[in-house]
This record gives C-alpha cells, structure tokens and sequence, in this order.
C-alpha cells in the first residue's frame, strides 16, 4: 500500500489539504490504521500547541500580530524600493544640489516607513495586559464566544466585544449551546443581580 | 508634486495617525423608547478610555445609567439589549437587573462595563448602541421588543425567585433566624464549592477529519413532575470539545409545549462533574409528541486556561419548560436537592442575591428582606 506523505497527513489533520487531495487521503486514512493514528498524533499535537498558545500574554492575537508586521516590512520595502529609484535617476539626471535634496528626501521616506513599523510593533507589544479574556486560536467561521472569570467575549473578524465582570465578585457562568453565554454577579454597590450576556 | 513625496506625505499620515490614534466618535448611545415605562435620569462614562494597540483601538466603557420607573407597576426586571455593531455585526450583548423591586416613580443604577477591539478604521455613528429589550412587572406583564427572549428569561427568573424566596421564608417561620442562617450557610458552602469550567463556543464548520472523537450517549436524571421527559440523546466528543448534542424529548404532559431547556452536565476522565450548559429548543410539541432537538455548536470546556477538561461521560435534565400559552414550569427545589446535581446546578439569582445580602449585613437584614 502506498501511503500519503506526513506532510500530507499533517495538512490533512488540520483541515488544510486541498478538496481532491483531502479525499484521497480520507479514504487511504479509513483503511489504513497506521497513517490514522498518525492523523490522530498531529491533532493531538495540534490542541496541545493550541492549549500552550492560550497561555501567550493575554490579549496578544499572533495571527493579527504576524500579519500586522508583514504589513509593515512590505510597506517598508516598497516605500525603500520607490526612494532609491527616484535618488538613482535623479543621480543621472539632475544637478548637483537637487541630488543632495533627493537624498535627503530618501532619507525621510525610508524614516516615515521605519517609524510606521516601530510604532506599530511598540504599541502592539507594549499595551497594558487588562484582561485574561484571550482565545489565540482563530474562531470557526469567524466567530466565537468565550466565557471566563472575568467575563463573557464574543469575537468576529479581528474585533472583540466583551461585557466584563468585577474580579472582586464570584461570577456564575451559564452557557446555552444555542450560541449564548452569561455571567451572574451581585454588584457591590447595588447589591443588585447583574447577569451580562454576549451571544451570536 | 513628484511621487516620491505623495508616498512621504502618505507614510507620514498613517505614522501620525497610528501613534495618535485618536478618536472623537460618540463612544456610546443610549436609546430608550417613547413610550418606555423607564426613563434615563442620568449617565456617567466613569474612566472610559481608549487605548491603540497596533493596527486596532482597545476601548474600555464603564457606563453607569441611573434610570427611573415612569410606569405604574413595580419592575421586577431589566434587560438593555448592547450593540457594537460595526465591531462584531453578528454578535450581541445583553446586561440584565432580575430580581429588582422597583416601584413607580423609584430610580435604580444599571452599570455596563465593556471592552471593545476594533480596527482604527470606523465608521462615523456611536460604536456601542443600547436598547431596551425588555421590562417585566410584578404581575409578570411584559413591555419591550423582546429580540432576545428577555421576557421568557427574566420570567423564569422570577419563578425562581418567587419559589426560593418562599422556600426561605418557610424556613424562618419553621426554624427561626438560627435555622434560616444555617440554611443560607449551606446554601453559601454550596455555591463556593461548585466547580466551575471556562468554555469557549463556536458554530459548527464542517468536520475536516470525521474520524476524530466519538459518539457519546447522555443518561438522564428524571423529575417526577417534569412535564417533559428527555429519553434519548448524544454529543460527538473529541477531547474537551462537544459538538452538535441532539436530544430526543416526549411531552408527557397534557398541555402543549414551546421551549424547553435541558440542564447538561459533563464527568471528565477523574470523575469530576461539571455543569456544562443548557441545551435549549423552540419546538412545538403537543400533549404525548416526541421531537429530536438539535444543536450546531461545539462546545471547549477548560478548568483554567490552558487546563483543558476531558470529557468521559454526560447526563442531562429537565431544566425549564415553557408552554404554548406563555406560562413556565421550573425544577421544585427538592428535585433540584437530588445529591448527583445539588452541587453542580448554579443556585437562582435570588438565592445569590439574598446570600450576598447576608454575607454583606448579617441574618437580620436577610430577615428584613424576606419580610418585604
């Protein structure tokens, strides 16, 4: 019998093999118990690192962060590729102190784009960790809810709404497996019952 | 203008406008109807404040509304329906006062505290709307939009409160303040002990790897009064994760059904048990139908993060029943007393209140309060 690759498997494992190649390996996978229990290694291995991730500093999205500096470094490049264009032609064409003024100008360029990726990465990393509220892995279909402690989040797309409860409180947390949780705590002042809710 | 200094004045705006980020939006609008039997006397933002973080905007919003009862009954509850939209257009929020005693003319505080991340980019409206969804009374009347089923909760809510607060009062004059204490230092015990578990909850995508986890069937705990009986029902489990439970359920009252919910509880591989949730279903089931209730969520429960709970077995309950004319039927304390849930089931709102009340001001506040 001739078995996919681990690549393959691992792929396959995370949902990730294209349509055609996923089949293929879906059935090679139900007859053969050795590819199936590597399958079944590479999920577990998966939702190890996924547990390990949720313990990241808090608030910390790393696919948000990763794309967010690959944003930046393009951005920079270009901004870089664009400016030693214009100071070589301008080398070859322009006068002396126009060359000295294109220089400069490169100079700026290239400046403003650093800036944009320093600043974007300091206050990125540099935010006060307020919240334990932190899923790390990516909701399915593009939405989730969470429910801890500290409150109750619902996230979608990049943004979070998140309905907080006082740490000082003991919370009761209630789900409903039709999309919707809530978080039950006397408020200190009032005395009163607030129970906060998030659903989708 | 050459290109190259479009693109410098270009990186520089973003540059400023990243490290700045500064925002003048409206942060919240508060929206009541005309005709609203609650009034807006106040609002405060407190320390709201606004924070850049990277590519996106952290916002915090400690709102307190002091609203007041414009109407003629007494409230009995709240819910203020929480939109921010333009931040998660599929999802919504809710913060809800049951157990109020509110008379005509009287002012209550609500508190919303709140955090958002969005993108930089927005909009121009507020980024947090709040509605009123709903407004129950005394006699269990009901005025709102009701578009999150606010009405059927803060009523099952009452309930609960009208049974546990009787139950209490029935301790009083049985056994005294000596005895009530005693009951609410249990009641207090309980509440402390009762393990709790983080979930996290996503709709269903369609399995990629159909041979991970496993079919596990519910056992049920039976009420003798309950006027629906569950009988069949199963999860698909993977680790700490349950999928789609269904639920197969008989009415085997004489009156027809619109909701129920059934109370799930989870053991994991150390014999631990957890309250997991509730499984609920709109349905129409008439007196002697059976019907198969559905759900397409998967459920992760963890201990604390990181610390995921491993789901062996699950056994389910009736938990709250609600009839086609709109009335409820809820669990009667003593079945709720049954040793395999006791420990398990989050006591009512009420009964966390009226603990709260008297770890706060001592027995004879609660028995003041009891006697109202």
């Amino acid at each position: 019998m001739r078995h996919p690759q681990l690549s393959d498997l691992a792929l396959f494992a995370g949902g990730d093999l294209g349509f055609f190649a996923s089949l293929e390996t879906r059935l090679h996978v139900a007859r053969c118990t050795e590819c199936r229990a590597e399958v079944e290694r590479f999920s577990d291995a998966s939702k190890t690192l996924k547990a390990e991730a949720a313990q990241l500093p808090e608030g910390l999205d790393f696919d948000n962060l990763a794309a967010e500096m690959r944003a930046n470094i393009k951005l920079g490049l270009e901004a870089g590729s664009i400016a030693s264009h214009v100071i070589a032609n301008h080398m070859m064409d322009a006068p002396r102190h126009e060359e000295e003024s294109f220089g400069w100008r490169g100079a700026f360029v290239l400046a403003a784009g650093t800036l944009v990726i320093i600043t974007g990465w300091f206050l990125h990393v540099s935010a006060p960790e307020q919240t334990r509220l932190a899923a790390v892995t990516p909701p399915v279909q593009g939405i989730s809810i969470e429910a801890t402690q500290a409150g109750v989040e619902v996230k979608e797309n990049g943004g979070a709404f998140a309905l907080r409860s006082p740490e000082s409180q003991p919370v009761t947390l209630t789900v409903s497996s039709e999309g919707s949780v809530n978080a039950r705590y006397v408020d200190s002042e009032t005395g009163q019952v607030t129970i906060n809710n998030v659903s989708f | 203008m050459s290109r190259s200094k479009y693109i410098c004045a270009f990186l520089l705006v973003v540059g400023m406008s990243t490290a700045l980020a500064a925002d003048d939006r409206p942060l919240i609008k508060i929206q009541l109807p005309k005709d609203s039997p609650v009034t807006m006397v106040s609002s405060d933002l407190g320390d709201s404040k606004a924070t850049p973080r990277g590519g996106a905007m952290e916002i915090e919003l400690h709102t307190a509304l002091a609203l007041r009862n414009s109407g003629s009954h007494r409230i009995r509850g709240v819910t203020l329906l929480v939109l921010a939209q333009e931040v998660t257009p599929g999802g919504k929020g809710s913060v809800s006062l049951p157990n109020l005693n509110v008379a005509p003319g009287d002012d209550f505080l609500i508190k919303i505290d709140l955090r958002l991340l969005r993108p930089l980019a927005a909009g121009a409206g507020p980024m947090v709307r709040v509605l009123l969804d709903g407004v129950l009374f005394d006699d269990l009347s009901f005025f709102g939009e009701n578009r999150l089923n606010s009405r059927r909760m803060m009523t099952q809510w009452e309930l609960e409160a009208r049974r546990d607060r009787k139950h209490f009062r029935q301790v009083l004059e049985a056994r005294g303040a000596e005895g009530l204490q005693k009951d609410i230092l249990e009641s207090m015990a309980r509440q402390a002990e009762r393990p709790r578990v983080d979930v996290k909850m996503a709709r269903n995508s369609p399995a990629t790897t159909t041979e991970a986890g496993r079919q596990v069937q519910f056992s049920f705990l039976r009420f003798p009064d309950s006027p629906v009986e569950p009988h069949d029902g199963m999860a698909r489990v993977n680790g700490n994760e349950a999928r789609a439970p269904s639920l197969e359920v008989l009415n085997r009252g004489d009156r027809a059904v619109k909701f129920l919910e059934i109370g799930w509880i989870i053991r994991d591989r150390q014999g631990r048990d957890f309250m997991a949730g509730t499984v609920p279903a709109d349905l129409k089931l008439a007196p002697g139908q059976s019907s198969r209730v559905l759900e397409g969520t998967s459920l992760q429960f963890s201990a604390k993060p990181g610390q995921p709970v491993e789901i062996e077995s699950m056994f389910g309950f009736v938990k709250s029943v609600e009839f086609a004319d709109g009335t409820e039927w809820i669990p009667a304390r003593a079945a709720l007393a049954d040793p395999r849930i006791a420990k398990l089931v989050p006591v009512s709102p009420e009964e966390q209140r009226l603990t709260e009340l008297y770890r706060r001001k001592g027995i004879a506040a609660l028995v003041e309060e009891l006697k109202k």
